[in-house]
């Protein structure tokens, strides 16, 4: 997965395209991370082109939301499609991130 | 309708897998919302099985069954791993803070809240899970 980036008022904005499953979410950590180092503290990731996410995905998420609390900044999550939602309520990450629908939703507060 | 698909022990076969599932939903002509489930509970037990099962360094075949009747999908999963129940295994607690948030027991959490019914056995040196899922419309 290529990840795609954008700046939106505070934020990096980060758009994910595909799988983020066992087979890509290593190279996905290292590309985050890549992103992070260059100084940006307030991220947003948008899930729109997000198809799927498996607890290997999950994994990279919860590591980028402690790297960025680490570094007194804010993350985001947007545009979760149906399933992905249901996988974030069952896994309690629903109570640990900030979700929003929408991209300017989560870039306005 | 029933389909089958032997996998290595490899993450890269995921991919087949993956193909593999598009192309049973399309044949028994279920809907394409169940394709992010049925991934998602198969992806969860062979990444457990490719990533803990095995102590050497051989290749190994999973066996995978996929079977459509009645509104239910009947999945089953064989492996030459060593013994493990996962009908037995604590799964993750949630609605804990972030510092306290680990992922390990989470795939088991998907499978358990996705299928309603589990079924292990260990028969011939091989574990045998089955699965039942109810098709979503």
């Amino acid at each position: 997965m290529n990840l795609q980036t954008k700046t939106l008022e505070d934020y990096l904005v980060i758009e994910f395209d595909g799988r983020l499953d066992a087979v890509t979410a290593d190279e996905v950590e290292v590309q985050i991370y890549d992103l992070i180092n260059r100084g940006d503290k307030n991220v947003v990731l948008d899930f729109s082109n997000l198809t799927f996410i498996s607890s290997l995905g999950l994994r990279v998420v919860l590591a980028t939301l402690k790297k960025i609390k680490a570094l007194g900044g804010k993350l985001r999550v947007c545009n979760m499609n149906d399933e992905i939602t249901e996988v974030f309520e069952i896994s309690g990450f629903n109570t640990i991130f900030s979700i929003f629908d929408t991209l300017d939703q989560a870039v306005a507060s | 309708m029933t389909q089958v698909i032997k996998l290595k022990n490899d993450l890269n076969e995921l991919k087949k897998l993956t193909n593999f599932i598009n192309e049973f939903v399309a044949d028994a002509r279920i809907s394409n919302s169940n394709v992010f489930n049925l991934n998602l509970i198969l992806e969860e037990h062979i990444v457990n099985i490719i990533s803990y099962a095995y102590e050497d360094e051989a290749v190994h075949e999973i066996e995978v069954i996929l079977k459509s009747e009645n509104g239910i999908i009947d999945i089953t999963v064989m492996d030459d791993g060593r013994q493990f129940d996962p009908t037995g295994f604590k799964t993750a607690e949630v609605g804990k803070s972030l510092e306290e948030t680990e992922i390990g027991g989470l795939g088991i959490l998907f499978i358990t809240q996705l299928t309603h019914n589990i079924n292990y056995i260990r028969n011939n040196n091989k574990n045998n899970l089955n699965m039942l899922y109810n098709i979503k419309m």
